[in-house]
């Protein structure tokens, strides 16, 4: 077997409760790496076009990778995929740590889940020993309705340590559209991938196992450990380090880009008392890492608590706090930290919880929405208290009307309330819009009306690219934006960690030599190259397959500028334009269409690859 | 330090000044002008001193002791100044330092160091493993401007023909540093920014109109915690004064953020939050907005 995988995936299907496991040939591994590429991959050979992602038709995907229990920092990752129930179209998102190095112990590269089950349980999955792979079911019941956290913690209390579990919360349960799927404090946010496994009624993954890959070339692949693990200690790394992302507030702030009011505007008055969380190591109780990290970038801040016991603490990003903060106009830093504990602790997506719920207050604020109707929830602009009670109302067996429509997400719900309101429903494909108020950030703009999950921040790094200098012309910033992505789709199939990207002097050619070194298998820049333009074409491929129009390729109209503003500000033709520059830079079709030759590429690949 | 008899110096003054826009010799240094500042510490160890000037420069009262030599044409270049400074010297100096009027915090010391080594030498002059100082040096008074007519007769202006035709001793620099240990002898003014430089270094007031223009600088993340400020205003007149000027006022920067004057690769500079600033001489206008940006400001 080619070192660093296992030449196999698991396939669990749940209606059946049977299991098998179809191998996976070199030729895929040295094309798709793992990760989300291996994870896409699997996905679209798992699932028949047009299936609701809610169905036992729908497959949910655990992808592991060549690096994961590699000495390699930042490498302990795992890619969840599947299709989304908030945009209908490819999601994918990564989590981190412990589950992913016991998750390929169980001896395979991935998992795929299908299928559902009657009664809400726990699936634990079993490679220990030298018996085949195996798998069990319990009862969830004594778990419904706990957050993800505190599942993992009892089913370890009860059925051992040496478990690694990831975990819905309440909101996977009933099947929220962005609901969040966790694992040790970090979620796979995005998407809604906890209701996916919610409606295949698994409240939570249990894995464990003690098969190890084999390292093709352990001294050259401990020389870039260790050399990446130093690198990983300079200033490219250290407001990761020193600060976590909450750093990006006050900067974004200062560039006009920090959504406020649900993209009203790109700053937010109050923002001092925001960024104590920034700077005030007061607050500050803890730092945090994932597994086999150097970097360390998550910081805990103190929450007080309700009840008058011992304050709690509260793991803040940017994205967090811009989604529950300035999106909302909320400016109590205690209301922003408590909304961010409570979403932590139901499951939910922060960016889309924020996002709809700043959705729903512009409504209320233009009279979309009848007040008085409402007045127990009245969401209201910086009123935190009000976001609060809507996630609580949200969370109950009886929802209020706009309780109902927050759980829709900022589409549907738009879609619901009618009268061109979907105007300034902030989200691409049906995904709220991440902390980058794209109205000056060209590059931003472009990466999240393309990107294939629907407006994201993580597949794509296209900001960096408004972050730095560079060629304005719509053939240069669309060139660029699809470096980024190309990039990101690396480092998610390797899969590294984004936040040390920073320190990479060429990031493809460095990343050809770790994977060869893990491997064996000779990459190369330029294969890689190919390898990271097949991932995202796959990714493209799918959506298409699931009803892709190009009309979705597009930011809601009130961002663009209206008239007497800036120069500066994005247009709805400059982005067409850079959509079409876009387009014609990744091969497809003027309108975003794949070539045939393309497809012709993506359904040859594995196809001589029984995997029925 | 004791005044050595048959030593003495010669100072260069007519030079241009062409980077600086105004003669060096008179600008302020405390409370005296840099030629008065260069004719004290020279005066700690020679027994005569010669300025040589060009025609027409204006230089304040140096006193009567002090010998001023005027070049019959101006900015003639080193060589010619030597020439005329060497024939002005009287007979009883065997030997001269010789420097322009622009290190202000030249060691009497140095001179001192260079003297006791000159017995057997035309030329004793510092190197630093790759650059030498003629205009640090001392020199034989005779054999020299021997020479020195012989190449202007050739018509071979550059001092390094000089350096080359004398029987010479080099003395490295790190020789110096047991009693200059920051090397400030060395220290030259060639522009605004040099002279700023060296006057807050030695705690002097910087006279207003040599002042660079007030820039507003903004600090966000790591260099903000580090600075524990939000903002500051710098005076400087172009990316590599900012640094300097940051470095100065922000010691706790070196290193984290600045790295051999330069910012580390994980920060650049911007001029409010469209213009991206690469070139460390670009300069700067008053009331400017630079911001220090990390790299990875958007992820
Ligand atoms: S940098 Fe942060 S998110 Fe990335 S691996 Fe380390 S702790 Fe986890």
């Amino acid at each position: 077997m080619t070192p660093g995988y296992h030449g196999k995936y698991l396939r669990i299907d749940l209606s059946n409760q049977i299991m098998d496991l179809p191998e996976i040939g070199s030729e895929i591994y040295s094309q798709v790496i793992g990760g989300v590429g291996l994870g896409v991959w699997i996905l679209s050979r798992e699932t028949e076009a047009g299936y609701h992602p809610l169905s036992a038709e729908s497959a949910l995907i655990i992808a592991l990778s060549p690096l994961v229990g590699t000495p390699l920092t930042t490498s302990a990752k795992f890619a969840v995929i599947a299709k989304s129930p908030l945009s209908n179209r490819i999601c994918d998102a990564m989590c981190s740590s412990h589950f992913a190095m016991a998750a390929k112990k169980i001896g395979v590269d991935a998992i795929c889940i299908k299928g559902r089950l009657v009664e809400p349980s726990i699936l634990f999955i079993d490679g220990t020993g030298d018996d085949p792979i195996r798998f069990s079911l319990s009862t969830a019941a004594p778990y419904l309705g706990d957050t993800a956290a505190e599942t993992e913690r009892k089913i370890r209390v009860e059925s051992g340590t040496d478990w690694q579990i990831i975990s819905i919360g309440l909101a996977g349960e009933i099947q929220i559209p962005f609901a969040t799927l966790s694992h040790d404090g970090r979620h796979a946010g995005r998407g809604g991938l906890g209701a996916v496994l919610g409606s295949k009624n698994i409240k939570a993954i249990a894995v464990r196992g003690d098969k190890r890959t084999n390292i093709a070339n352990t001294n050259e692949t401990m020389k870039i450990a260790r050399s990446l693990s130093e690198r990983s200690f300079t200033p490219a790394t250290a407001k990761y380090r020193e600060l976590g992302t909450v750093a990006n507030l006050l900067v974004f702030n200062r560039f006009e880009s920090l959504p406020t009011r649900n993209f009203q505007e790109g700053s937010f008055l109050e923002v001092e008392s925001l960024t104590q969380h920034d700077l005030a190591p007061a607050r500050k109780i803890a730092k945090n890492s994932c597994a086999a990290c150097t970097i360390g970038c998550e910081h805990i801040y103190s929450i007080k608590s309700d009840k008058g016991d011992q304050p709690k603490g509260v793991r803040m990003e940017y994205e967090s706090l811009f989604a529950l903060g300035p999106l909302c106009g909320v400016s109590d830093p205690e209301m922003v930290l408590k909304a961010s504990a409570l979403c932590d602790e139901f499951g939910l997506d922060t960016i889309s919880t924020g996002g709809t719920i700043a959705f729903l207050m512009e409504c209320m604020d233009k009279k979309f929405i009848p007040q008085g109707l409402e007045d127990n929830v009245f969401p209201k602009f910086g009123d935190g208290e009000s976001v609060i009670r809507l996630i609580h109302d949200m969370m109950s067996p009886d929802p209020s009307i706009i309780a109902r429509l927050l759980k829709l997400g900022s589409r549907r719900a738009a879609q619901e309330i009618g009268q061109n309101t979907i105007a300034f429903a902030q989200q691409v494909k049906g995904l709220e819009m991440p902390g980058y108020h794209p109205r000056k950030l060209h590059a931003m703009a472009l990466g999240m009306t393309v990107g294939c999950r629907g407006a994201d921040h993580n597949r794509t790094g296209a900001y960096e690219v408004d972050f730095r200098e560079h060629d304005r012309s719509a053939d240069s910033v669309a060139l660029a934006v699809i470096e980024t992505e190309d990039k990101a789709a690396i480092m998610d199939s390797l899969i590294l960690c984004k936040f040390i990207r920073g320190v990479f002097q060429d990031f493809f050619q460095e990343s050809a030599e770790m994977l060869s070194a893990v491997t064996g298998t000779c990459y190369t820049k330029s294969s890689l190259i190919e390898s990271a333009k097949l991932i995202v074409r796959m990714r493209k491929a799918f959506n298409q397959r699931e009803g892709w129009t190009p009309e979705e390729d597009a930011l809601p109209e009130s961002i663009f500028a209206q008239d007497s503003v800036e120069d500066s500000y994005l247009t709805k033709t400059s982005l067409e334009d850079l959509i079409k520059h876009y387009n014609a830079g990744r091969g497809f079709s003027d309108e975003g269409w794949l070539n045939d030759t393309q497809m012709q590429c993506i359904s040859r690949l594995g196809s001589d690859h029984s995997i029925e | 330090m004791a005044v050595t008899p048959r030593f003495g110096a010669i100072i260069l003054c007519g030079g241009q000044s062409r980077r600086m826009g105004f003669s060096k010799a008179l600008l302020p240094f405390g409370k005296k002008t840099m030629i008065e500042n260069a004719i004290d510490i020279l005066g700690q160890i020679a027994s005569e001193i010669v300025v040589v000037a060009s025609p027409d420069q204006i230089l304040p009262e140096l006193g009567s002791i002090i010998r001023i030599v005027r070049d019959p044409i101006a900015y003639q270049g080193p060589l010619k100044g030597m020439q005329s400074g060497l024939m002005h010297i009287s007979d009883q100096i065997d030997s001269v330092f010789i420097t322009a009027t622009d290190s202000p915090l030249l060691k009497p010391e140095l001179i001192h160091h260079l003297s006791n080594q000159s017995e057997n030498f035309e030329l004793v002059m510092p190197f630093d493993g790759k650059y030498y100082y003629p205009l640090t040096a001392v020199y034989k008074v005779k054999p020299v401007l021997e020479k020195v007519n012989q190449l202007i007769r050739d018509d071979r202006h550059r001092p390094f023909f000089l350096m080359e035709e004398l029987h010479s001793k080099t003395i490295h620099v790190n020789k110096i540093k047991e009693f200059d240990p920051n090397l400030d002898s060395f220290r030259n003014i060639n522009t605004p920014g040099d002279y700023r430089n060296i006057l807050q270094t030695t705690n002097l007031p910087i006279p207003e109109e040599f002042r660079a223009p007030p820039i507003h600088i903004e600090f966000y993340g790591v260099p903000r915690l580090i600075t524990k400020v939000a903002h500051a205003t710098l005076e400087a007149e172009n990316l590599a004064e900012l640094i300097s000027e940051l470095s100065r006022n922000f010691p706790e920067l070196k290193g984290p953020v600045i790295v051999n004057e330069s910012l580390h690769p994980a920060y650049r500079f911007m001029r409010g939050t469209s213009e991206f600033l690469m070139d460390l001489q670009d300069p700067l206008v008053a009331n400017d907005k630079i911001l220090i940006l990390a790299v990875d400001a958007g992820g």
